[in-house]
């Protein structure tokens, strides 16, 4: 039996083309986690290509794994319209689309995602800051949370001088030396991880570099393709 | 979806019937009915048209690849358009489709060169910088007495970060930008647009 599902809060995580006109696209939902749906002749209507980034009402109709989108309007404006700010947002699309189980609820996730974006937008948290946020919440709400203030054993407080390896499984281990690993790092690292949104620009570029390592622990060997687009960016050499 | 939907009515007479109609489904917007009515057309009434263009497709295939400067279609290492003498070699003009090129000569009377990018900057599809060829131009733009790039592609969120990436690329190497700005609607892909309007829309570009 069909299923009809009336306007629901969404974000569209991806848009790809379909057939002469139409496209199927990702929606990220509260009541029913991510889904995806062909929005039928939407190449041809004015504007739809803008619905990234637009918080948005949608309804869909249909059953079994591709749904049909029935109604599509926004909610508001699109939250960011500099397109440097839309190569960081298919950052965060992408993970949520790779870490995130199909069809499965989460009110958690959806809020974590509309208040980045919309912080985004807002421009007052430096980019940096809300990344590091969005990573550790989303590991969090995915069941990968890390272990930020303690110890593997649960116990012992992180020292700020001291040297840890984290790992994945278990935590924080203090180790005697440092090493060029992704996985050590120094116990003002994790401090600063603890509270990402007033991490000060020196811990910045540890805290990215553990970040990334620990993503890329839970995505598997496929590699985040938006990240190439940042290191193209920042790798074509100045004059 | 779309064989199945021939159903019960599937034709049992001739398997390479079966096959031409089913072949014929792989061009954009020919699903079963039309696919049949395709294949009989052809067997009925013009073999001769059939015959010819099974062999310039043929052809077309294997002999078709892309320009080594703009990677347009061509069967030439390079195509007659990076050839043409008259044509202004201080313009690049980037577009996301070889369509888009057709479109553009059509419809404006713009005499520089081309860059093809067969697609825009969609991570989620696997279309990162290296598949759309941005090496290439950098290497073009280090090299060539390039002074403007004009950054044609379409008004999708995709189209808009290609554009920002190209115009930090070409900024770095202090070549001017202008990106296509009144007349194709926002959201609106090229392809879609009539030709008043792309001819409008190129006029009116600007600083990027
Ligand atoms: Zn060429």
């Amino acid at each position: 039996m069909a299923r009809k599902v009336q306007l629901q809060p969404a974000y569209c995580m991806h848009a790809r083309a379909y057939r002469e006109s139409s496209q199927i696209v990702d929606m990220l939902t509260p009541g029913h986690g991510l889904i995806a749906a062909v929005h039928r002749g939407s190449r041809k209507q004015r504007g739809a290509n803008r619905i990234l980034f637009t918080p948005l009402l949608i309804s869909w109709s249909g059953n079994g794994e591709l749904f049909t989108l029935t109604h599509v309007e926004s909610q508001g404006a699109r939250h960011f319209d500099l397109p440097g700010m839309s190569v960081v947002g298919m950052y965060l699309n992408e993970l949520i689309l790779r870490l995130t189980p199909k069809s499965s609820p989460s009110q958690g996730i959806f809020d974590l995602y509309r208040s980045v974006v919309m912080a985004l937008g807002g421009n007052e948290i430096p980019c940096e800051n809300l990344l590091r946020l969005f990573e550790i919440k989303l590991l969090e709400k995915t069941g990968h949370g890390l272990l930020l203030d303690r110890e593997a054993d649960h116990e012992t407080e992180i020292q700020p001088h001291a040297v840890y390896r984290y790992d994945v499984e278990s935590g924080p281990v203090r180790i005697g030396q440092s090493g060029p690993a992704w996985n050590i790092l120094q116990g003002t690292t994790l401090i600063a991880l603890q509270s990402p949104l007033e991490m000060k620009h020196e811990s910045r570029g540890a805290a990215k570099k553990f970040m990334r390592g620990m993503i890329d622990q839970h995505l598997g060997s496929r590699p985040l393709r938006s990240r190439e687009i940042l290191q193209f960016m920042r790798m074509t050499p100045p004059d | 979806m779309s064989v199945n939907d021939l159903g019960d009515g599937e034709l049992a007479t001739s398997s390479l019937l079966n096959q031409l109609i089913e072949s014929l489904q792989c061009l954009p917007g020919v699903g079963p009915k039309s696919a049949q009515r395709m294949a009989f057309h052809l067997l009925q009434r013009n073999r001769g048209g059939a015959k010819s263009l099974s062999d310039v497709l043929n052809r077309a295939v294997d002999e078709i690849g892309h320009c080594k400067n703009c990677r347009i279609f061509t069967e030439q290492e390079s195509c007659p358009i990076c050839q043409d003498a008259s044509r202004i070699r201080t313009t690049i003009c980037v577009v996301e489709n070889p369509a888009d090129v057709f479109m553009l000569e059509k419809s404006t009377d713009y005499k520089g060169l081309y860059f093809v990018l067969m697609g825009s900057l969609s991570p989620l599809d696997g279309i990162g910088p290296q598949e759309l060829g941005l090496p290439i131009l950098e290497k073009r733009l280090a090299e060539e007495a390039v002074e403007e790039l004009i950054l044609a592609t379409n008004s999708t969120v995709e189209g808009e970060v290609t554009a920002h990436v190209l115009s930090e690329m070409a900024g770095r190497q202090g070549i001017k930008t202008t990106r296509l700005a009144q007349g194709v609607p926002v959201g609106g892909e090229l392809e879609f647009v009539d030709q008043n309007t792309i001819a409008q829309a190129f006029a009116g570009r600007k600083t990027y």
